[in-house]
């Protein structure tokens, strides 16, 4: 049955003091924090980028003191946004969820799992108080050489090496991740879930984990090769010493193109999850949506350079066509995920509507991304704000909208209460449409060769009611994100109590109360689907060929 | 089994059953599969280093400049220093061999030769970059220098690190903490102290002779 | 066991990156571009570091 208690008075489970909190191993508990810190620095993020629009609004240096500061707020929005609230909100999900799906008791390394959990307020606060030590660095997140290399001209300031320690340290929480991940995933499963019998959710997550550990090595490494030129009189980035800035830039983007597939598998995850539930159907081609996946994280290794095609020092055809080649396995996602929504039940709870969002806003990003990917196009799209609007569409209209879908829909397991329907409905058009305003205009703006990282333009060269719909659309967003808040303070306090399984799911993390107790699962269901849940739940096993 | 015990022999680490190397339903223990897998991480790490050599390498000429080409000459304290790593992976895998058959003695002797041989690579290591630094040779010397004291530098690190592991394993060991049946560290640390040979075969290979 | 998820060919994995290690390198002449070593370098090692990544996942797996 959906909602009997599986185990007596989950209420009884104590919600622990604080040093319970500080000292924890439970993945649970290490997973709510993952989200909270997470949370906390998107926050941070979001502000620094409306003080980009705010500038932006108008021609004119008018809220800034100069192009430097306003260089301080691009580079920091984009660093903390990508490593400090993307990809550990995403580890944080996985952390809560992945064990749980699998019929696991906790991660398999759960100190690692908490070492991991508080490198990352570590890096975060290390990364904002670059502010208090004479500036943040403002190279770009992308950090290029010689801009961000030593001397009076490029960086100078501490900020650009508080920069690189941080992420060094973000990096390694990274990593040791990846391989907790890899090793539940591996070993931990429950008696008969084979591999392929794992929810997609925890597929993403095992490709994410693959690409975090084999890619994420590789900015270390770029990091510290950067630290050396700027620190130790090295010369690897230094043109005029024999070293190269180009170099930084491949070793650079053989991370951060992986990185991007870090930051969206495990939100197409959750969108896995979620679609099945409301619409009451398996998802389509549960297979080929893992191969498809498995696909792109090993293609997301042989594109990086399509970040650098301008430089002139790239294999032009063999980067153009690899890029392209990806939308094959991410166009098959996209028909999976909409036969699974043909001909279903739909129930328009809030976790769908994100899930929605995710799919229309990210068909977008891919769409705008492929134009990218030709040579030519991209010769004059390149440094323009096209690449802002894609950017943005992958990630924000991506994996921002799978994670508030995933948000929304594990709430109730992680806290035993409901989120309100209607301020989460609040929260998604509000979040929907200023998302739109500010994003779209950017494709105009970027053909119209309006350039990135610039912190005023002419107010002859036709940009203005653009850039000025885009900063509205942007405090759009912000003002989203108050629903949002109120609306996890009141449903902590008086929300409807969830129960075990409040959406019919099917998958393991609904087989226990809500919230779980510490080691999980008094009892598990016989496993022999991909559903086990939906199984148990008609009386029957198995789903034909598996 | 219960659905209980099926649950608590999932887990590896918090049940009785975590004392053996292999878990009760076959394959690997985790710790030593998340020794491997921080291997492969540390693979991709030198990747990058190598990468940054290569690509330097072939964009300047010649390839050692000519003020440091006697300086990769494989004969000198570098070779006493590649043949005493090379010894300690053996004296490594003898103390594997030696605690899998419950040879305690063995093992706790074979750990603490590796552990002095991989101080004595760490001081060699040393002496020979106070001999380049008296060549000129240094980080800020030149392209040649940046690569070759950053690769160099970071395999002396992970050796350093390795060293620390050694350390504790046998301050474990002598304490009496392993046995046959129960030492996944021992074996943890012995694949990355075979790692970090190998990694030095390849360098030593790469920046003296290719 | 299905025969594909024999441990052995997990180097199947690991001989693809090598094998767009190799294109990337000798593709480039021919086509005009120069071979970019450290592109080159980082995806062979990322061939031999997923060749022992998959080896290790696929046989170290618990039996059932």
């Amino acid at each position: 049955m959906a909602t009997h208690a599986l185990s007596p008075a989950a209420q009884a489970y104590s919600r622990g003091t604080l040093y319970d909190w500080l000292t924890t191993t439970d993945h649970k508990k290490i997973g709510i924090m993952y989200v909270i810190n997470s949370f906390i620095f998107f926050l941070v993020g979001g502000v620094l980028a409306l003080v980009v629009r705010t500038e932006l609004a108008q021609p004119g240096l008018q809220y800034l003191t100069n192009e430097h500061v306003y260089n301080e707020m691009f580079t920091m929005h984009a660093t903390l946004m990508i490593f400090v609230f993307v990809i550990p909100m995403l580890a944080g999900l996985g952390n809560y969820a992945v064990p749980l799906m699998i019929g696991a008791p906790d991660m398999a390394f759960p100190r690692i799992n908490a070492l991991s959990l508080w490198m990352l307020p570590l890096g975060g606060l290390l990364l904002i108080s670059s502010f208090f030590t004479g500036g943040s660095a403002a190279a770009g997140w992308t950090s290029y050489p010689p801009l961000s290399a030593e001397g009076p001209l490029n960086s100078p300031g501490a900020g650009q090496d508080l920069w690189i320690v941080a992420l060094v340290l973000i990096g390694t929480s990274s990593i040791l991740g990846g391989i907790n991940f890899l090793v539940t995933i591996f070993k931990m499963r429950a008696p008969g879930m084979t591999l392929f019998r794992m929810p997609i959710m925890v597929w993403t997550i095992l490709v994410t984990s693959v690409l975090v550990v084999m890619a994420t090595p590789v900015i270390t490494s770029a990091l510290v090769m950067l630290f050396i030129d700027r620190n130790y009189g090295g010369h690897f980035f230094d043109p005029f010493q024999g070293g190269s800035a180009v170099l930084y830039q491949n070793i650079f983007w053989f991370y951060s193109h992986p990185a991007v597939y870090v930051m969206v598998l495990p939100a197409m995850g959750v969108v896995s999850e979620v679609l099945p539930v409301f619409s009451r159907k398996p998802l389509f081609g549960y297979k080929a949506f893992i191969f498809a996946t498995a696909g792109i994280g090993a293609l997301g290794f042989s594109v990086w350079a399509h970040h650098m095609f301008t430089t002139g020092a790239v294999f032009l055809p063999f980067f153009s066509l690899l890029t392209f080649l990806i939308a094959v396995p991410t166009g098959v996602k996209m028909f999976n995920w909409v036969f699974t929504l043909f001909r279903g039940q739909l129930t328009f709870s809030t976790p769908l509507v994100f899930a929605l969002g995710f799919l229309t806003m990210f068909l977008i990003g891919g769409i705008n991304g492929a134009f990218s990917a030709s040579v030519p196009v991209d010769f004059a799209l390149h440094d323009t704000y096209w690449v802002v609007a894609h950017l943005h569409y992958v990630l924000f209209g991506g994996s921002v909208f799978g994670i508030f879908a995933g948000i929304y829909y594990w709430f109730p397991k992680w806290t035993g209460r409901m989120l309100n329907e209607g301020l989460g409905h609040l929260q998604f058009w509000l979040m929907f449409i200023g998302f739109n305003l500010t994003f779209f205009p950017m494709h105009m703006l970027g053909i119209q060769g309006m350039p990135r990282r610039i912190a005023d333009y002419a107010s002859d060269a036709g940009w203005n009611d653009w850039n000025l719909a885009a900063t509205i659309g942007g405090f759009l967003i912000a003002s989203s994100m108050l629903p949002f808040i109120w609306n996890v303070f009141i449903s902590l306090r008086n929300g409807k109590v969830a129960g075990d399984d409040p959406w019919e799911g099917n998958t393991l993390e609904w087989a226990t109360t809500s919230p779980p107790p510490p080691y999980n699962f008094d009892h598990l269901p016989e496993i022999r689907s991909e559903r086990p849940l939906f199984d148990a739940r008609h009386g029957h096993a198995g789903h034909a060929g598996h | 089994m219960t659905a209980d015990s099926h649950a608590l022999a999932t887990t590896g680490e918090h049940t009785p059953l975590a004392g053996l190397a292999h878990d009760t339903r076959g394959g690997i223990s985790n710790v030593v599969l998340g020794m491997l897998l921080f291997i492969t991480s540390e693979v991709m790490f030198f990747a990058g280093l190598f990468a940054a050599y290569f690509n330097t390498r072939a964009s300047n000429h010649p390839w050692p400049p000519d003020e440091f080409a006697h300086i990769l000459n494989p004969f000198s304290i570098i070779l006493v220093a590649t043949i005493i790593l090379i010894s300690s992976s053996f004296t490594c895998q003898l103390a594997v061999w030696a605690i899998r058959r419950s040879d305690r003695t063995g093992f706790l002797r074979n750990i603490a030769i590796t552990f002095v041989l991989g101080v004595v690579f760490l001081l060699l290591q040393a002496y020979d970059y106070s001999l380049l630094f008296e060549e000129g040779m240094t980080l800020g010397s030149g392209p040649f220098g940046t690569t070759y004291f950053t690769l160099t530098g970071f395999h002396g690190a992970h050796v350093f690190g390795g060293v620390i592991m050694l350390g504790v394993v046998l301050y474990r060991g002598m304490s009496g903490q392993f046995s046959s049946r129960h030492h996944d560290a021992v074996e943890a640390a012995s694949l990355y102290w075979h790692f970090v040979d190998v990694v030095w075969i390849l360098l030593f290979s790469i920046l003296y002779f290719l | 066991m299905h025969p594909i998820q024999h441990p052995r060919n997990t180097i199947i994995i690991g001989g693809a990156f090598v094998l767009v290690a190799a294109i990337y390198a000798l593709g480039a002449v021919p086509l005009g571009y120069h071979i970019e070593w450290a592109g080159v370098t980082m995806l062979a090692a990322l061939g031999v570091a997923m060749a022992i990544m998959f080896y290790v996942l696929i046989a170290g797996s618990s039996k059932d």
